[in-house]
This record gives structure tokens, sequence and C-alpha cells, in this order.
């Protein structure tokens, strides 16, 4: 029976070998340099969606809305999916893209309908509306906690009998006439393996580099500001609003502002290296943005801000892909929108390591791979928004 | 009355520490910030801006061209203006240039009240205050837990191990304040946009009419000779336990470590 590797403990590690537990496959050892989560996953600010343009990302989406909503009976563990809802806004200059995305979403199963400002407003009774042409709400979208679903994926991983290595940072690959056998920790310890998954974010781009293989991934710098509204706002839906651009949800009685027109995202050449708390620049942003949207929210406050790095690629889309490598993968390169589709990615790297092809309904794994940036075959939506960073 | 509080960038205490080639502490690193300690005296400064009919704050930095954000931050938290002392010359300074410097804007400013963090979280030295007050010929109120001002008058308690006392001096004075002094706040959206609009005065030693050559690596006292790193800590012993027996080995280690 194959022996796998996996490199890295965040979402995509862990998803990858629930995936492949579920194939039968029980060899695993997830190989993480810190602790499960300290990467990208535990900064993440969680939102859960399929609003997406291209049809086999959707459909990932969707594959993943079964684990987030289903995860206390298939691992044991509450992993804190909070299912608000996810309401878009949009101005006239999107209308003919976000309805001819929604009647592609729907065509595939996704629940989202078109409601208007006012139905809006009525969910969001603090926000101005008025400079929306229209909404779509989809009752099964919010957001969840992305430390507390990767901690409870791998705690049902042990059970099974996945061996989970903290502490355990990959320094090469070891791969001969084609083909991996295995990789060497910074220790000097070897691993040996006949299928290595490398879900490594940013940090996977050197240890394929020697191998010949280059991943276009750059790091990128991203800044989100929390804000303390001073009052009392229920549990309105994820508000991804697309005339401001910018995305707002509730953490517990505090409100996460993040900006969605790529201003706040700066590309940085160490993974390692960013800034721990939000520019004051940044702050200012989204203090005009958040005051001009919430004028029903009296006195907001910064109450504190956070920062992460995301693996983006040139389309924004991730690498779910094989190798020139016998026996070496990827699952890298999830651009900043890597966690409401995580269970999917995880099921097709597994799908791609065992049977070759995907088995999500509506997924094509080509669309994943890694070659298409060399053949200049990038995953974009039909129907971008204007305005917008490209991960819609 | 123009309240002053000063206000120092400094890396990140998660920052990997850096020094320059004069072994000076590098400031600038990727999360370099108005000190943590700094923002209890932009607190209690911003407090008594409030209190005092007819005051205004000014946030004043020396530092690098950098520091202007740890400046943009105490506006951002409600500061009136900002003040950066900057120049090529002052870099190295020891911490008696720095209070010369201070001093020099403060007079220039026409502050009446200073406030000051209880010690800086880089460098740590803490003398500062002590410094520019000399330097001003104004008193000293430091380590405040608490500050008011009333008729020409700051009053602070002191806490110390030894016990709580209070102590007041007429005005102009230098306090500086402990971490015990209350909160800093968040900055209010209102206060945000409000300080978008004003801007950080930048001036240099010659503004100043302070002599370069005293104050900058030239002219300090303190000399960096060497720096080093800590060696790592030596690993932990792990005490199994067996049916209670880890009790007697604890207490037997602690007894043996504060013998
Ligand atoms: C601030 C922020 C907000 C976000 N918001 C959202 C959102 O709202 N919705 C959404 O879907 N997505 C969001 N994302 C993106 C999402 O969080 C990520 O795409 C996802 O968590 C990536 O998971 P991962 O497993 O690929 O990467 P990571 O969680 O980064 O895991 C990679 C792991 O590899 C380990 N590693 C690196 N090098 C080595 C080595 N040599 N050997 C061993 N281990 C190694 C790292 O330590 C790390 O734990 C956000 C991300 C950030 C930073």
């Amino acid at each position: 029976m194959s022996k796998v590797v996996i490199i890295g403990g965040g979402i995509i590690g862990a998803t990858t070998a629930y995936a492949l537990l579920g194939k039968g496959i029980t060899d695993i050892t997830i190989l993480e340099r810190d602790t499960v989560g300290s990467g990208g996953t535990g900064k993440t600010a969680g939102i859960i969606r399929c609003h997406y343009g291209v049809t086999s990302i959707c459909a990932l989406a969707l594959y993943s809305l079964d684990f987030f909503e289903n995860a206390k009976e298939l691992i044991g563990t509450d992993i804190e999916f909070e299912q608000v809802g996810y309401l878009v806004g949009i101005g006239a200059e999107n209308l003919e893209p976000f309805r001819a995305s929604l009647a592609n979403q729907r065509s595939i199963g996704v629940e989202t309908e078109e409601i208007t400002p006012a139905a809006a407003k009525e969910l969001w009774p603090t926000a101005n509306v008025d400079d929306f042409a229209t909404f779509c709400l989809e009752p099964r979208g919010g957001y969840g906690d992305g430390y507390a679903t990767v901690q409870g994926l791998a705690a049902y991983l042990r059970t099974q009998g996945v061996a989970i290595k903290q502490g355990a940072k990959v320094a090469e690959l070891i791969a001969a006439e084609g083909k991996v056998s295995g990789v060497k920790l910074v220790n000097g310890e070897i691993v040996e393996a006949d299928v290595v998954v490398v879900a490594a974010g940013a940090w996977s781009v050197p240890l394929l580099a020697p191998l010949g293989i280059d991943l276009p991934i750059t790091p990128q710098f991203v800044q989100e500001v929390v804000i303390d509204p001073a009052m009392e706002l229920g549990t309105p839906p994820v508000f991804s609003d697309l005339v401001s651009m910018q995305y707002v949800h509730l953490r517990g009685p505090e409100l996460l502002f993040g900006n969605s027109d790529g201003s706040s995202v700066t590309p940085i050449t160490d993974p390692d290296v960013y800034p721990n708390h939000a520019s004051n620049e940044a702050i200012e942003r989204t203090a005009e943005k958040a005051i001009n949207r919430f004028p029903g929210i009296e006195d907001p406050g910064v109450s504190t801000t956070t920062t992460g790095q995301v693996d983006s690629t040139p389309d924004n889309n991730a690498i779910i892909s094989a190798t020139d490598i016998s026996g070496l993968f990827v699952a890298a390169g999830m651009s900043g929108h890597g966690f409401k589709i995580s269970p999917g990615v995880g099921r097709l790297m597994a799908d791609i390591i065992v049977e070759g092809e995907s088995t999500i309904p509506n997924v094509k794994a080509s669309d994943f791979r890694l070659s298409r940036f060399a053949e200049g075959d990038l995953l974009l939506s039909p129907y971008p928004y204007v305005g917008a960073v490209g991960i819609r | 009355m123009r309240i002053i509080a000063l206000v120092k960038y400094v890396p990140d205490s998660g920052d990997e520490v850096g020094f320059e080639a004069d072994l000076s502490l590098g400031r600038v690193g990727p999360s370099s910030r108005l000190s943590e300690l700094d923002e209890y005296a932009v607190e209690q400064a911003l407090r008594l801006r409030t209190e005092l009919a007819g005051a205004t704050l000014t946030v004043l930095s020396v530092g690098p061209a950098e520091a202007e954000s740890a400046l943009r931050k105490a506006l951002q938290m409600g500061a009136d203006d900002a003040v950066l002392v900057t120049d090529e010359a002052i870099a190295g300074s020891d911490v008696f240039g720095t209070a010369t410097v201070l001093s020099a804007a403060i007079r220039s400013l026409e502050g009446g009240l200073v406030v000051a963090g209880m010690s800086s979280t880089d460098a740590g030295l803490g003398v500062v205050p002590a410094l520019l007050a000399d330097s001003l010929c104004w008193p000293l109120l430091s380590q405040a837990a608490a500050v008011s001002v009333e008729a020409g008058l700051a009053k602070i308690a002191r806490v110390d191990e030894t016990g709580s006392r209070v102590v007041e001096a007429a005005l102009p004075a230098v306090v500086s304040v402990t971490d015990q002094s209350g909160e800093p706040r968040y900055p209010s959206f209102k206060d945000v946009l409000a300080a978008k609009k004003k801007s950080v005065a930048t001036l240099t030693l010659a503004d100043l009419g302070v002599d370069a050559s005293a104050v900058g690596v030239g002219s300090a006292r303190v000399e960096v000779l060497a720096v080093g790193r800590n060696p790592d800590r030596a690993a932990g012993r792990v005490i199994v336990d067996v049916d209670g027996s880890s009790v007697d080995e604890i207490v037997d280690f602690l007894a043996a470590a504060t013998k």
C-alpha cells in the first residue's frame, strides 16, 4: 500500500489527508514545520460562500459546504461554522456579470437568490444601501473558524492513525529518475514515501524549485481591521460590498473589515516577514469606507487589526495538480480564498492521486493543473466584476 | 497650555532584534510601531487635554523618517498635532543626546507639561524623562500610576514595592506614567478621519538651534562595545508522575531552587 507524506499542516494538508482516508489510504504522515494551523489557516477571515464565476471553483465550494455543515457528525467536533448567510451587493456597472454568474451558480445547485436593496436593508439596518443596484443572498454561506476547523480535523485524523508531526520542517524533497521517494527534514531525518503532496502555501515554492518545478506563487501581505461597533448588531449575514469594495462580518461582538479592491494587498519577498499590524493608511481607508457604508453605527472604533500572508497565483486560483515527477503532487497557491473550498480541494487532490481525475460533480481537474500558467491558459471567471479582485 | 506627549518609534517585541553597523539598536523592523508603553503617555495626555480648559496636545518624537507612522498613530488616537525631529546627525545618540534634542524641541514648542512613558520597549533604560527634566530645569514626577493637574500643580500617585505615595510639583513639569495609569483608548473612526487631515511637522537640529556636535554617535557618552545573543536555554526537566510520586520530586526541586 502506498505511503503518503503531506507537507504542511494547514487546512489543505488536513483536508487532503481526510479525503485520502475516505479512499482507504491510511499510511499518511503530515509534516508541519511549526504547529497545526500556524500558517494562513490560523489567520483566515473564514468567509464561506459559493459565489464564484468559475464553475469548477463554485462546485468545489458547494461540495465543501456539506463538510462545514456536517462536521460535527463527520469528525466529531464543532468547527464553529456560523451559517449567517452571505450577502453580495453590486452597482449598476456589474449587473450583467452578476446575473450571469448567479444563473451559472444555480445551474449547478447553489442556493442563491436576488433580493432588493430594501430587503438587504432589513438584514443590515445600519447600512446605507442607496448606491446598490441589487443584492443576492446565499443562505448556506457564513463564516467559519480556520483554527478550530484545522484543529478539529487534526484531532480526527490522529484517531484514524494519521501521523501528524509538528516542528518537522522539510528541507528538501528526495527524487531520482523522475520519481519521488521521500523528504528530508532540517534535522537530517529522512521520511520515505511513495507519494508526496506539497501543501505548504507560498513556502511550497522553494521546496519544488530545486527539482526544476517553477510554482508561480507570490506571497502577498493582507491587512484587516477589527471594529468595535459599540452597539448590538444582531446576526447579520456576511456582507460583500462590491460598490465600496469591502467585506464585513461579525466576529463575536466585533466586526471584521477587509478590502476587496486589492489596495490592501501588497507583494512581499519573504512569506515570513511582514508587519503584524495594519498600516495607518489601511486603517484610514477602512474608516472612510465603513463610515460611508454604515451610517447607522454611530461611533465605531478600531479595536485591533490583523494581518496575514496569502499565496497568490497569476490567475488568483489554486494549483491542485500532479507534476512531471512521478508521485509528487501540489495543492498550493490558494490565493487568499482557500478556506471555503478546502474540503473540495482535499478531495480533488485525493482524486487526482488515486483516480487521476475529479470525482466531484462539475469540477474539472484539468482546470487546476500547474501547466496552465506556462500554456497561458489561465483559470479566469467568464463573468468578471469591474473593480474587484478576481476571486469571485 | 500645550501638553507634549513623547513617543518613540520602536521595533515590535515580536520582531527579530537587529543592530546597526555602529551596534546601536535597529529601529525599523517589519512591525515597527508606536512604543506600547508610550500609548499610556498619549492616553493620559489626551485625558488631561480634555480636562484642562484651553489645553492642546502635541505629540513629539525624535527618530528616523519612518517614525512618522508612530506620530500618525498618536494623531489617530486624538492628538492635535505632531512634531518629528529627524536629522542624520542624531543617529547613534545616547540618552543624553536624545534628552538634549527633546528639551530643545520642548522649549521651542513652549510646552507646559510633558508626559512620557515609563521606558522605551526597545532599549528600556527609562532615564530619558529624568535627563530631560534636568535639562529643562523642570521638576520630575516619575512612574505615575495616576496623574492629575489642578491650579498649576501636577499631582501623581507613584506605586512601588514599598507602597504608594502622592507627589506634586508646580508646572511646567515632566511626568512619566506607567502601564498602570489606564488602558490606552482605541482610535474612533471620527478621530482616524480627523487625523488624516493633520500633518506631521518635521524639524531638524538646525531648526532647533542644536549644535550637531552635541548629539549623535560622536558625542555619546555611552559606547556599545559588543552585542551578543543570550545562550539558548537548556532543555527543561520532565518529571513523570507515578501514583503521586511527582509531588515530592517537585517539592525537592523547588526547595533546591530557592535555597
Ligand atoms: C487574513 C486572511 C484572510 C483570509 N480570509 C479568507 C476567507 O474569508 N475565506 C477563505 O476561503 N479564505 C480566506 N483566506 C485564505 C485561507 O485562509 C487560505 O487559503 C488557507 O488557509 C490556506 O491553507 P493552506 O493549508 O494552503 O496554507 P497554510 O495554512 O499556510 O498551511 C501551510 C503550512 O505549511 C507549513 N510549512 C511551510 N513550509 C514548510 C516546510 N518546509 N515543512 C513543513 N511544513 C511547512 C506552514 O507552517 C503552514 O502551517 C484568508 C487568508 C488570510 C491570511
